[in-house]
């Protein structure tokens, strides 16, 4: 049986959220298999400079 | 960033997250996925469409659900919960279609104010990544939260 649980998340984010493990997880979904490849492509093609980094 | 946001629910590894937007649409689920695309500096993936009753999902379809700034404010706040976990890290994001990156170009524009208190962004457009103006059109987004 699933459960749901709230999680105070601490730091810069807000108020409460709900973590639960009836929300499917999408690692293997299409649609964001190839974002993610276009975005490795991207950011081969185009990669982030060194002073960004360094910010 | 103090907006109002819809309420959504996130994987136990804090990589998946759901919420629905309600408008005169209907009732449409949204699913953003982070994930992790390079390592050298460490780069997430920001990916989030429509996820359809046969579990399809899409970014191309026009919801017209008139909350545009609440989806992208929710959006945003999922990035906070992503980087209490994960750090701040760089986040990469673009559209679908250069029309779709446009959207989201002007979302964030429009919330600019609120945005960049939290956060860095910036854009690639001729050939480089610059920091984030209001009037530019890029083809993708870097984020960072400070």
């Amino acid at each position: 049986m699933s459960t749901v649980k709230k999680a105070a998340i601490k730091g810069k984010g807000y108020s409460e959220i709900i973590v639960s493990d009836q929300v499917r997880s999408y690692a293997n979904e299409p649609f964001f298999v190839e974002k993610e490849e276009k975005a490795k492509e991207f950011l081969r093609q185009h990669p982030i400079p060194a002073h960004l980094i360094k910010k | 960033m103090h907006l109002d946001r819809y309420n959504y629910i996130a994987t136990n590894d804090f990589q998946d997250y759901e919420f629905y937007s309600d408008g005169p649409k209907g009732r449409i689920k949204k699913v953003i996925r982070y994930k992790k695309v390079a390592d050298d500096p460490i780069t997430y993936n920001l990916a989030f469409g429509d996820e359809n009753d046969m579990g399809m999902i899409s970014d191309t379809v026009k919801s017209n659900n008139q909350d545009r700034e609440l989806v992208l404010t929710t959006v945003a706040n999922t990035l906070h919960t992503f980087c209490d976990h994960y750090g701040n890290h760089f986040v990469y994001a673009e559209g679908s279609t250069p029309e779709r990156t446009r959207l989201y170009q002007m979302g964030i524009a429009r919330l600019w104010n609120e945005i960049r208190m939290d956060f860095d962004i910036w854009g690639y457009h001729d050939g480089g990544w610059h920091y984030f103006e209001t009037n530019v059109n890029y083809e993708a987004f870097l984020v960072k939260r400070k």
